[in-house]
């Protein structure tokens, strides 16, 4: 029985293969257990990369992607050439930067005032009832929303009605309320879960830090500004770069929810684009070609995002 | 003795309030949806009902339990889930174990295989065309399969199978013990904190997934929870009146719409309080690993 397990050296005169497969004799223990995860990721992360070429293609199912014929930057042509494209970008960028101005603060702010609390029972308590929206599932949330923004029944539209004396509005059906109506909800739904890094990273500033503080006269909102917010930086500064790497994924699950036709004007994202113009309306190839565009734009972002982070902190993704 | 100023004395009171404000604002759409949906039909239909029920009626569930709908598609849920999350816990631990094991000689390469895909993917098309040509279309391993581990969870886990001592796998070598013997009574027993945890992440998201069976799956009878719900309370076409209950039930469509949201709801709101603990620790393990 081996403890030790030998380091397979690569000869010169065997080839690569009898390498690759001598590290296969020497790791054989362990290949039922990476084998299957590696067949996954193969199968249904790298097939489909490969799958990107239907997006060069005029696709149809019954010649596969071999069989289909080479067409080109055509259906990329076709995006950008059309109306389409600035609308969807546009609205992408958009609910992502104002869900970002709006939704980046909120959870930070919510843990300095939360650590704030004098009571540990009821910071407790606050804290377990600001997650539970995190658990609760898209269509439950974008249901409620619905039901409240009715425009007969909505309890909010009885609100400014009786309150206000305003007129009831149909708001799920208004191209400019739909942005507002889908940060909010984001933020409703995350800003609690959010938190949770920061109030980790409250708790591990170190106390001598404010009692040294105290010494130097330091008032409690003193305190805030010049201990607690440079305590917690580092983590919202990675945390907000790593954002921005993921600014074109907006949630597609609730826009494909809350849209209706009277609202792709501001609601459409790519994402949801590609679903209904791609897949809904069997623009294979299209939507390949839109998506891959999306995928590429992105991953920029997100590689951008992380080089930047590991630059400043230790931080990043890998 | 310290003496606190007035000013951190009103800030103190403008917290409280702000997180009052704070819980009132998250629990304030659970307390209105679960009255509405036992409240008296006519007080609903008159807008009467705000905050706490007004007469009492279970109309709206007795109608909405009978619905073979909503009892078929609750169903499929509790299958999709306990068979997916099943599949996510054994192939993300094995992998995580496998991943784990630094005498792995592929271990780099396959790290950076799998770290990649969350820097890139196919997309949407491409993946759905996969599934068609696999010929999963409308059976639950469309919805099994594509996301069969998560890299995030694997990452988790391996870390935290890296925190065991090798000693003690060793020490299971001299004994006569093989790979998979030491990982199923000696590795697993141990892990059983992480696997709760990892499990109950798969199975929350499971619960709650709507879009995979949106894509893939065709015939009603087949349709999770989730998406049963989306069909009657937001319709699934340009206006809110197809399709939902208004056009069958009638006068009860609020209450039809918010007993739906109930019985999508509860369960979850049943677990939370006993689960919550877990996912956060689970959250700051990967947070801090990342």
């Amino acid at each position: 029985m081996e403890t030790v397990t030998p380091i397979v050296k690569r000869d010169r005169r065997s080839g690569f293969l009898d390498y690759f497969l001598k590290t296969l004799k020497k790791d054989r223990k362990l290949l039922l257990f990476i084998l299957p995860g590696i067949l996954y990721y193969v199968l249904f992360h790298y097939v489909p990369m490969y799958g990107i070429l239907a997006a060069f293609k005029k696709y149809t199912v019954a010649e596969g992607i071999w069989g289909s014929p080479w067409v080109g930057l055509r259906y990329f042509q076709m995006f950008f050439n059309g109306f389409d494209a600035w609308k969807i970008i546009r609205n992408t960028v958009l609910i992502s930067f104002y869900n970002l101005v709006f939704g980046f603060p909120a959870p930070i702010l919510f843990a300095l005032l939360l650590n704030e609390l004098r009571d540990n029972v009821f910071k407790r308590f606050v804290q377990t009832v600001s997650y539970l929206p995190h658990f609760i599932s898209t269509v439950i949330i974008c249901g409620m929303v619905v039901t409240f923004l009715q425009k007969d029944t909505g309890i909010i539209n009885i609100l400014l009605n009786k309150v206000f004396g305003i007129e009831p509005i149909a708001f799920i059906f208004e191209q400019n309320w739909f942005r507002t109506i889908f940060v909010s909800m984001h933020i409703w739904k995350n800003f609690g879960w959010g938190a949770i890094i920061y109030i980790a990273a409250l708790s591990s500033i170190d106390h001598e830090l404010y009692e040294a503080a105290t010494i130097d006269g330091a008032n409690r909102f003193q305190k805030i500004l010049f201990v607690t917010l440079p305590g917690i930086l580092p983590v919202i500064i990675i945390l907000f770069i790593l954002r921005l790497g993921q600014i074109l994924n907006v949630g597609y699950e609730t826009v494909i929810l809350l849209y209706t036709p009277v609202t792709y004007e501001t609601a459409d994202v790519i994402d949801s684009y590609v679903y209904r113009r791609g897949l809904l309306e069997i623009n294979y190839s299209f939507g390949a070609a839109v998506g891959l565009f999306k995928s590429a734009v992105a991953m920029v972002f997100v590689i951008t995002a992380n080089t930047l982070s590991r630059r400043y902190s230790d931080t990043s993704l890998w | 003795m310290k003496k606190k100023s007035v000013g951190s004395t009103l800030f103190d009171s403008i917290n409280i309030v702000i997180m009052l404000f704070v819980v009132i604002i998250t629990l304030y759409p659970f307390v209105y949806v679960a009255s509405v949906s036992i409240s008296d039909l006519y007080a609903v239909k008159t807008n009467k009902v705000f905050l706490y029920p007004i007469g009492f009626s279970t109309e709206a569930y007795r109608r909405i339990l009978q619905d073979p709908r909503i009892l078929g598609s609750y169903w499929n849920t509790i299958q999709y889930t306990s068979v997916g999350t099943l599949f996510n816990v054994v192939f993300t631990s094995l992998m995580a174990y496998g991943l784990a094991k630094k005498s792995l000689t592929w271990r780099r390469p396959i790290l950076l295989v799998v770290s990649f895909t969350m820097l890139f993917s196919g997309g949407l098309i491409p993946t759905y065309l996969l599934v068609m040509k696999l010929g999963l279309i409308d059976k639950i391993w469309a919805i099994v399969f594509p996301s069969l581990i998560s890299t995030w969870n694997l990452m988790v886990m391996r870390t935290f199978f890296e925190g065991i001592p090798e000693s003690l796998s060793e020490s299971a070598y001299i004994d006569g013990s093989n790979e998979m013997q030491t990982f199923l009574w000696i590795i697993v027993p141990l892990s059983k904190p992480i696997f709760l945890t990892m499990g109950l992440f798969y199975a929350v998201d499971h619960w709650n997934s709507f879009f995979s069976a949106l894509i893939y799956m065709n015939t009603p009878s087949k349709f999770p929870l989730q998406i049963i719900l989306r069909n009657m309370v937001i319709g699934n076409s340009m206006t809110l009146a197809d399709d939902t209950a208004a056009g069958i039930y009638g006068i009860t469509e609020e209450s039809m719409k918010t007993a739906v949201i109930m019985v999508a709801v509860l369960p979850i709101l049943f677990i939370y309080p006993f689960i919550q603990k877990y996912f956060v620790k689970g959250v700051m393990v990967g947070a801090i690993k990342g």
